[in-house]
């Protein structure tokens, strides 16, 4: 199940066909209480469905940033998604991402926060195609997908 | 001061890995200790010797480390090495031991740099605190952030080492 809502949360982070699996839907008082619970400043919250595993996403702005959260119909916080520029990366990963994949592009940087852990999804591009790489807070680096679309 | 910061520091890095927790928890206190002790080291000195020779030992650990390092400059203490240089524009410092062994970077970074839950619990925490010290630190062992933070009546560092929360490093209450 856990697998299940993680691959979701990333799809969805990953913008990979966000749209066929996503629905309009306000979640019950649990969710939101849970959400105002762990963002006290959140802006323009809307509310969708993910699958039908009962996960909820939130897409909202907090501190200037958009991010989307999620969680379960009994109001467990799975985790938040944002969208970060190479800037925002530890130093231990942009270096490592240097080392390994110098020559490749930087397309898109999604970070994976939970509530026991930390990643970031790294869009490569290079002349051959495009891969999707994970790296660890403390700079481990490890390929995701390959030949992402 | 230098002397004794780094007296402590090699004490602390001469540390065996202990598989207890509670002993890792003191360990990884230790690790912090070191990065910022040596960072301290380093404020204290004086900037004229700017661009110093660097021996051998630690130019080759260092150019292993960071090969895409660029606008590199030397400064030295009687026992530590530090690298002032840019990764993908961000400058960062880098400390080595003559022998050439890494001890850890650090990284002065904005709060928007931090993870979210970082962010988030921030303003759920310490709401009504402003920063005044915000690094990201690395060494081989152990990496993360550290921040100092103070409202009207105290000063507090906080540090986390999994990306997701905070704990308490230091408080002290002002005079």
């Amino acid at each position: 199940m856990k697998k299940i809502i993680f691959s979701l949360a990333i799809s969805s982070a990953l913008l990979v066909s966000a749209s066929s699996f996503a629905a309009d839907k306000d979640p019950n008082v649990t969710v939101k209480q849970a959400f105002t619970k762990e963002f006290t400043q959140a802006k323009d919250v809307e509310w969708t469905t993910l699958g039908n595993d009962g996960v909820y996403s939130a897409k909202f702005i907090f501190n200037n940033e958009k991010l989307q959260a999620f969680f379960t119909a009994e109001g467990e916080f799975l985790g938040t998604t944002r969208q970060v520029t190479t800037s925002q990366l530890p130093i231990v990963v942009v270096n490592e991402l240097e080392k390994q994949y110098g020559s490749a592009r930087v397309a898109t940087i999604f970070e994976y926060s939970k509530k026991d852990g930390l990643a970031y999804y790294i869009t490569l591009v290079t002349s051959k195609g495009s891969k999707v790489i994970k790296a660890t807070g403390n700079g481990e680096l490890s390929v995701y997908k390959k030949n992402a679309e | 001061m230098q002397q004794q910061a780094a007296s402590i520091l090699q004490q602390q890095i001469k540390q065996p890995t202990q598989k207890n927790t509670k002993m890792k928890k003191l360990i990884t206190a230790a690790v912090l200790s070191t990065v910022l002790l040596v960072n301290a080291a380093f404020a204290n000195k004086t900037t004229k010797n700017k661009n110093e020779d660097v021996n051998y030992k630690v130019e080759a650990t260092f150019k292993q480390e960071f090969a895409t390092a660029k606008d590199v400059s030397w400064q030295k203490t009687d026992n530590y090495y530090k690298a002032v240089f840019k990764i993908n524009n961000e400058l960062v410092n880098a400390f080595f031991t003559p022998d050439g062994e890494m001890l850890g970077i650090v990284h002065n970074i904005l709060s928007t740099q931090l993870p979210i839950n970082l962010q988030t619990s921030l303003r759920k925490e310490y709401d009504g605190y402003w920063i005044t010290d915000l690094f990201e630190f690395a060494r081989p062992d152990a990496n993360g952030y550290f921040i100092t933070i103070e409202n009207a009546d105290k000063t507090m560092t906080l540090q986390s080492t999994d990306g997701s929360s905070w704990s308490t490093y230091s408080k002290v209450k002002k005079q």
